[in-house]
């Protein structure tokens, strides 16, 4: 019996399908119709002769040349009065951070002649560095040119003074008749903020000297609810409140549908926690247990991943609970779930006390089985700090529909929306929208006109978090400091400003008033917030916490009286009327604010690597069933191997309590059977409301869509609507139907545009115990050299294939510099910040869904997924029979490849040493530079591509386009926008039309950091230089360094026993390294099928 | 011994009073700041020759202590406030005054003449071209005419013989018949009107992109000639950034007001220029104070400039990288010119460079002479490839001779010619400029 374990990147790739063989071996995905053109009749009948066409041709290069001679002239703009910190052409960096109600992060950013171009995580700070794409493209968002710029009435422009005026007017009309008004904001985390908006409620309050005043009331809502953990707590512990999760002590870690690697509460530090202990080095690695029904970035980076469907998490749950108090379970959950809850709970009781189980569902119940789970392994003062809360997501579903029943029921007279967009994150958008324009006073402090401003009377639009100040804390200790970075880009107010205003605590001045900065400092003075006395006074203290970005409180917390309650839950079984369950989950746009930020929408989904879509995600089994494609025939009717690409996708309905959602289908492995999953956070502006160019779908002329009433088309659709409040909270989950539709779309997927024809040594990996036991003795065992077959002097050996070369040896690999990276593959969780942080540091164009489509996306780095799945030969066997083989019955056995393990892999330019670009360049453009890097030279390049097509790894990016001015880029190219062509880093120059380019190693960071060096007259040490991508991995998987210093780091990391380089056998030489993965699993790694295919390719 | 010492004070001094003061001080000039060869003697004559490192270290707390005449003094004498330079040690001060007593101005006087001699001479060139054009073109028509004339006289005489003249044979048919008598002749000048054109051709077109001596208007009618040549000031006075960025930058008027706060009025435009400054600062000099808003901030309104010296995007050009003192530390000349001698900012010209660097003054610099156009790639090259590295200059540089050694052949190679050149070190690579 022998198992074979396989990598494949789709399962066309998986099947071997004879169109995938074919598509393997073509150079263009599409034929280029060059004889049909050529044998078209028309050609004959062609007015322009070949000699006519030569004087056109000379006409106008003679006239291109006569018109290159004029230069144009270039104006400079020097600053008046320049601020003494600023040298113009060095960056200068601030901290900052970053929270939006969704997502929070330290950040540190980078500043060109006062311009925000870049950030990255701050290291020594509450998130440690962590960062989500999210958060790492934020800083396209303060350049959006569809900010709003001034106040309006009525959606007609006023002054600041005259919209105070009617709005105060409006208050105290509330007041003298005792009108009920509501203000409705994301978590309000900032201690400053809060005491703003009690001023304003104490204000209209009825007071001690007046009877009148408004019943008005602050209301925290939450898009994506936590509500069900602080109910839990509240019924446990006596307390509603988010304890802090520590993912760096947890040995086992049971996640039951929380994706907390990129969306779950807190995913900016907690993927970076979970990173620390995924490095075998450590002595100990975590053992990660996934429950999920889509397969999301959690599960893929988990070492035992189990599909359940949303209805299960409670039996899951309680099953876990159930085992460890030794009772039996009699639940209706399948033999391989029960199986893997097994080993989870023995794995947990193994751990007991550092141990970890968390629930994404916003179920109360779920949450206390959670708690109580946790409660009995002893996780409670371990991996569970009670002491230190996360004050985010404090949101009440409870008050929350209650507020929506009262305003649809017309009981209330004035709302104020502050941070949040009910219209489009409720599940009944619509009604509320009607019943807000409806309401006496509707205020709305929105950057944009969006789906809630545009019902509102009053829009007094907020600064952008770079031009704001705020005080933020986030958890119980920790108060990080929001600082501006840019004067305000348009005549926006803070909220908190406007608020003062209103309740007459402060003035209107001018775009730089500081009459919040100056109630924060006052606010910190009284409350004496943060560590003041550490320092000699507060102003000292304020400079350094500005500095820091944070300070911590120095109250110690106090020890916590929590007690135990055992309070009881109710397991409703539910009644399975329909066949299939949906989930709405938050996937790289979270809850819908960064809907048009490109950057975010060019970055590939991590598991399917779509762009600029939303879809439903359905396990390929139900898939092949729903539109009746009959598999056992032939894959290739459809197989999905060109979905998003020229295949169009199918679409379906899901219906649910009537309401209908109609997106294309994406075939996801491991999906659930039975189950879909829409992700949150599309289809914004439904109904044309002006949130940014990018946020609309465009025609493959960069037009935007138009629908039959003439409106705007908006990416994807809204799955808030399938949410609902039941039982007192908000569930994301139900029952419903889906329905098959004729209609086909087009998606666009970063998939499957390369081959790695066949060459699967491309990625290694391992399981914990087999590396723990070898790796100081045998490393080949689970690192084997390629080697390859030699018959130099008669006689046949196997050699390892880096010993070969068609070329002498490069003196780099000595003297001067050798820039060299290793990348480590287990603690990098493919999250894809690396992609986003390359895309801005380098001016990557945004090319937008038409032109990925035709695989021309221009990402410099790129995450590549492999699924693998261990094939049991038996199973083949028994599945060509059809009946039993042997004494087993595969039958009822999960099938692998329908939930496949994953491995990611950032592939960028290896910088070669015997790179095969260089030596095909008819030009020269790309030649190897003395300190081994593989030089990209725009100007020189003719882009005959043929660089690109002797690229073993694929990773050469050829502009197809003018895309900073070429109209079919018009609408999300930040390049042609006025504003969003601000956030260019002057450094890297954007390239023309025709050239080929690549990743460059950032060398404009290699040659600053040299420049520094110089001038300081030392060596470079490590931490000098990094490129984008390393700096803003939030789990340091990447090491950057001069690999000729036999003291640095990369010196070190290239030499482990873990480092490979990727397709050692075609001899290139990289200078980067993997280090490859390790998994924490039981079984053993069945015998990967790279080494007999290498063997048999060798030959 | 005690020479030896002195001599490495000396060398020293001069990078620190490169690197700290000659943004102000001129040596033998009153700058910004007063001349200060003799400043030690003058406060040593006053009995403060103590104090002197009290107030290099901090001006005003020994101005505020009253205890000393020479703060006073100098106090008095200028209006803009010495920048402390704390960071100096006593002996650094000690050995930047070495410097700058011993300190002898170089001999040479700069070729502002010559200079202007070169203006003229090439406007007069291109006024003799004009000329030449005209009389070619007389004679042409001359020589027409002549053969017009010669033609009629030929039928005239034609007909009065008797002699039948051939109507039919015009100039074009006689000059072809001329042309394939003589095939040889008509051979040579094809060929030669051929390479003339290509050549010509080939010369205009090596000039396209070159923009050289180049000098585009400006609002304000700067003269570094009357700041850098008269006054003296450093370059990198005004030019600050140069030694920390990749811009040397246009100075903001925040710069220009260190003096014209003061300094209402100049040689040539007396107050019309100066003026344009103050307006640009929001600066009123009447009142000698800056004109607010309602909201306390100056009111401001920038100088748009004209910028003179533009590379492709594509370049990347560092000042910093070229003018450091730990680095390059090449003289601005070596690429401006003799910028003491320009009224606005200007592209130089090779020649211009090649001249200066030929004075005494620009040997001194150690200024190289080279080939091609300023600003072209073929220039950045040529100089890449004559431009020595001194490898025990600096720690950077020890380190990355160390790691040359490393390899026989690499080290070989390098110091074959007993020198490394820019171009050595990877000075030609792509990467080095283009990204």
């Amino acid at each position: 019996m022998s198992k074979t374990k396989t990598y494949w990147k789709g399962y066309s790739e998986k099947h071997q399908t004879p169109e995938f063989s074919i598509s393997s071996q073509k150079e263009f995905q599409n034929d280029v119709p060059v004889d049909e053109f050529l044998a078209s009749d028309g050609i004959d009948d062609l007015k322009t002769g070949r000699r006519d066409f030569l004087k056109f041709m000379g006409f106008s290069v003679a006239a291109a040349t006569l018109a290159s001679c004029e230069s144009p002239v270039i104006k400079s703009i020097p600053y008046v009065n320049k601020p003494e910190e600023i040298t113009p052409g060095v960056s200068n960096w601030y901290s900052s951070t970053y929270y939006d109600g969704n997502d929070f992060a330290n950040v540190l950013v980078k500043s060109r002649e006062g311009r925000p171009i870049w950030l990255k995580g701050k290291k020594d700070s509450f998130t440690q560095g962590g960062l989500i794409p999210r958060v790492s493209t934020s800083i396209l968002n303060l350049y959006n040119s569809s900010r709003l710029n001034g106040p309006s009435v009525n959606k007609s422009s006023e002054s600041w003074s005259s919209v105070d005026k009617e709005i105060l007017k409006k208050l105290n009309n509330l007041r003298d008749r005792n009108g009920k008004v509501r203000i409705v904001s994301n978590t309000v985390i900032s201690p400053s903020t809060k005491s703003v908006i009690q001023d304003f409620i104490n204000k209209f309050s009825p007071s001690e000297d007046s009877t009148s005043g408004c019943d008005i009331k602050h209301i925290e809502y939450d898009a994506q609810s936590y509500h069900g953990i602080r109910k839990a707590n509240e019924n446990i512990f006596g307390k509603g409140f988010i304890p802090t999760y520590d993912f760096t002590k947890a040995k086992t870690i049971v996640s039951i549908n929380a994706d907390f690697i990129c969306n779950w509460l807190l995913p900016s530090k907690f993927s970076t926690d979970f990173s620390k202990a995924r490095k075998p080095e450590n002595g100990w690695m975590s053992k990660h247990f996934q429950f999920e029904s889509v397969l999301s970035l959690t599960g893929a980076n988990s070492d035992v991943r189990v599909k359940i469907k949303p209805s299960e998490e409670i039996l899951v749950a309680s099953s876990i609970l159930s085992s460890l108090n030794n009772q039996n379970t009699n639940s209706t959950l399948d033999e391989t779930t029960k199986e893997k809850i097994d080993s989870a709970v023995k794995s947990l009781i193994e751990n007991k006390g550092n141990s970890l189980v968390v629930a994404g569902s916003n179920d109360p119940n779920v949450q206390m089985l959670v708690n109580k789970i946790n409660y009995k392994l002893d996780n409670y003062g371990t991996t569970i700090d009670i002491d230190n809360e996360i004050n985010l997501f404090n949101g009440n579903d409870e008050i929350v529909d209650n507020f929506q029943k009262e305003l649809l029921s017309g009981k209330i007279d004035g709302v104020i929306f502050y941070g949040v967009n009910p219209v489009y994150s409720m599940p009944n958008g619509s009604e509320i929208s009607e019943a807000i324009s409806k309401l006496d006073f509707s205020v709305s402090f929105s950057e944009f006109m969006d789906e809630t401003a545009s019902v509102c009377q009053f829009v007094c639009p907020d600064h952008n978090y770079l031009e704001s100040w705020c005080d933020l804390n986030p958890g119980s200790n920790n108060y990080s400091l929001q600082q501006p970075l840019i004067r305000p880009l348009y005549n926006t107010r803070q909220a908190q400003e406007s608020l003062l205003v209103w309740s007459g605590l402060a003035e209107r001045s001018n775009a730089e008033s500081q009459a919040f900065y100056d109630y924060i400092r006052k606010h910190w003075i009284d409350n004496s917030i943060g560590d003041q006395s550490s320092y000699s006074s507060f102003a000292d203290f304020w400079n350094w916490t500005v500095h820091n970005g944070f300070t911590n409180s120095i109250k110690q917390p106090v020890p916590s009286t929590l007690v135990y309650n055992d309070y009881p839950i109710q397991i409703s079984s539910q009644e399975n009327i329909l066949d299939w369950e949906y989930i709405v989950y938050q996937k790289e746009l979270g809850v819908g604010h960064h809907a048009a930020n490109p950057w975010l929408q060019e970055l590939p989904d991590a598991i399917s690597k779509i762009v600029w879509d939303n879809y439903i995600t359905m396990a390929p089994s139900d898939c092949y069933k729903l539109f009746g494609i009959d598999t056992s025939n032939s894959k290739s009717a459809w197989d999905g191997i060109h979905l998003g690409q020229e295949e169009k996708a199918f679409v379906a309905t899901l219906k649910v309590n009537g309401k209908e959602i109609k997106l294309p289908v994406y075939p996801l492995p491991g999906q659930t059977s039975g189950t879909v999953g829409i992700s949150m956070g599309y289809g914004r502006g439904e109904n044309n409301e002006d949130i940014g160019n990018a946020a609309f779908q465009a025609d493959e002329y960069g037009n935007h869509l138009t629908n039959s009433e003439g409106g705007l088309v908006p990416i994807g659709a809204n799955a808030f609507k399938l949410c609902n409040f039941k039982n007192g909270y908000l569930s994301y989950s139900g029952y419903g139907e889906v329905l098959a539709t004729s209609e086909r779309y087009s998606l666009a997927g970063t998939q499957t545009h390369h081959t790695i024809m066949g060459r699967t040594s491309i990625v290694k990996e391992t399981t914990y115990d087999f590396w723990k036991d070898n790796h100081k003795s045998n490393q080949e065992a689970y690192n084997p050299k390629v080697k390859l077959h030699s018959h130099a002097e008669g006689g046949h050996s196997e050699v390892n294939a880096t010993e070969f070369s068609l070329w002498d040896e490069h003196p780099v690999e000595q003297v001067g510099h050798r820039w060299g990276m290793s990348i480590d593959l287990s603690s990098c969780n493919g999250c894809g910040v690396c992609i986003t942080a390359c895309h801005s540091e380098n001016n990557v164009p945004v090319v937008g869904k038409d032109e990925v489509r035709r695989s021309r996306d221009m990402h410099w780095l790129r995450m590549d997924r492999y699924f693998s799945s261990i094939e049991d030969d038996n199973r083949k066997e028994w599945a060509d029979s059809n009946k039993v083989n042997g004494d087993f019955d595969y039958g009822n056995l999960e099938v692998p490849e329908e939930n496949p393990s994953v491995v990611f892999m950032p592939m960028l330019c290896q910088h070669c040493n015997h790179a095969p670009c260089e030596t095909v360049c008819p030009v020269a453009a790309t030649t190897h530079s003395n300190e081994g890097l593989n030089m990209m030279t725009y100007n020189r390049c003719i882009g005959t591509r043929y660089c690109a097509n002797n690229c073993p790894y694929k990773v050469r990016r050829f502009n197809w386009f003018n895309y900073r001015d070429y109209k079919k880029f018009k609408n999300f190219n930040p390049n042609q926008d006025q504003m969003a062509r601000m956030v260019l880093n002057p450094d890297v120059v954007v390239r023309s039309r025709g050239v080929m380019e690549k990743c460059s190693f950032c060398v404009q960071g290699i040659q600053a950091a040299k420049l520094e060096a110089k001038k300081e007259g030392r060596k470079i040490v490590d931490g000098d230089v990094i490129s984008a991508c390393g700096d803003a991995c939030p789990n340091d998987c990447i090491t950057f360094g001069d690999w000729n210093d036999p003291e640095s780091k990369i010196r070190e990391v290239s030499g482990s026993d873990r480092a490979y380089q990727a397709l050692e056998e075609v001899g290139v030489k990289p200078n980067i390294w993997y280090q490859l993965k390790v998994r924490n699993i039981d079984e053993e790694l069945a015998e990967n099928v790279l080494s007999d295919e290498s063997h048999s390719e060798s030959h | 011994m005690a020479f030896a010492t002195l001599t490495f004070f000396s060398q020293d001094g001069e990078k620190l009073f490169k690197a700290n003061c000659a943004s102000c001080h001129n040596p033998v000039k009153n700058a910004t700041g007063p001349k200060m060869q003799g400043v030690l003697q003058k406060w040593t004559d006053a009995g403060e020759e103590e104090l002197i490192y009290e107030w290099v270290s901090n001006p005003s707390k020994l101005y505020n202590s009253g205890k000393s005449k020479m703060a006073k003094a100098i106090w008095d004498w200028s209006p803009t406030a010495m920048t402390p330079q704390g960071h100096l040690s006593r002996e650094e001060v000690e050995s930047i005054f070495t410097y700058v007593d011993n300190y002898a101005p170089p001999v040479a006087a700069v070729g502002g003449g010559s200079l202007a001699s070169n203006d003229t001479l090439s406007n007069n060139s291109d006024s003799s071209d004009y000329w030449w054009w005209i009389i070619s073109f007389i004679l042409v028509f001359v020589l027409f005419a002549i053969l017009g004339v010669r033609r009629e006289l030929t039928a005239a005489v034609a007909a009065k013989e008797g002699k039948e003249f051939d109507s039919t044979s015009t100039f074009a048919t006689n000059a072809r018949d001329w042309l394939l008598r003589n095939w040889f002749v008509t051979m040579l000048l094809i060929v030669g009107v051929a390479l003339f054109s290509g050549i010509e051709l080939f010369g205009r077109a090596y000039q396209l992109g070159v923009y050289e001596d180049y000098m585009p208007s400006q609002p304000v009618a700067y003269s570094h000639k009357l700041h850098a040549g008269k006054m003296g000031i450093e370059c990198k006075y005004c030019h600050h950034s140069a030694e920390k960025s990749k811009h040397a930058g246009i100075p903001s008027v925040n710069v220009c007001m260190n003096c014209h706060a003061i300094v209402h009025e100049g040689p040539e435009y007396g107050t019309e220029e100066i003026d344009k400054i103050h307006k640009a600062a929001g600066y009123n000099k009447n009142k000698q104070a800056y004109n607010l808003d309602e909201f306390g901030d100056r009111i401001e309104e920038p100088i748009v400039w004209n910028k003179a010296h533009n590379l492709p995007d594509h370049v990347y050009f560092s000042h910093a990288q070229h003018v450091h003192t730990n680095t390059a530390n090449i003289d601005c000349r070596q690429c401006h010119g003799p910028v003491q001698n320009y009224t606005l900012g200007r592209v130089s010209t090779i020649d211009e460079v090649n001249a200066y660097a030929a004075t005494d003054e620009g040997m001194e610099k150690g200024l190289i002479q080279l080939t091609k156009p300023l600003l072209t790639m073929g220039w950045c090259i040529e100089c890449h490839n004559k431009k020595e590295i001194d490898l025990t200059s600096s720690g950077y540089y020890e380190e990355i001779h160390k790691r040359i050694k490393l390899r026989a052949d690499v080290n070989n190679k390098i110091f074959e010619d007993d020198k490394v050149t820019v171009k050595e070190l990877g000075g030609w690579e792509c990467a080095k400029c283009h990204y």
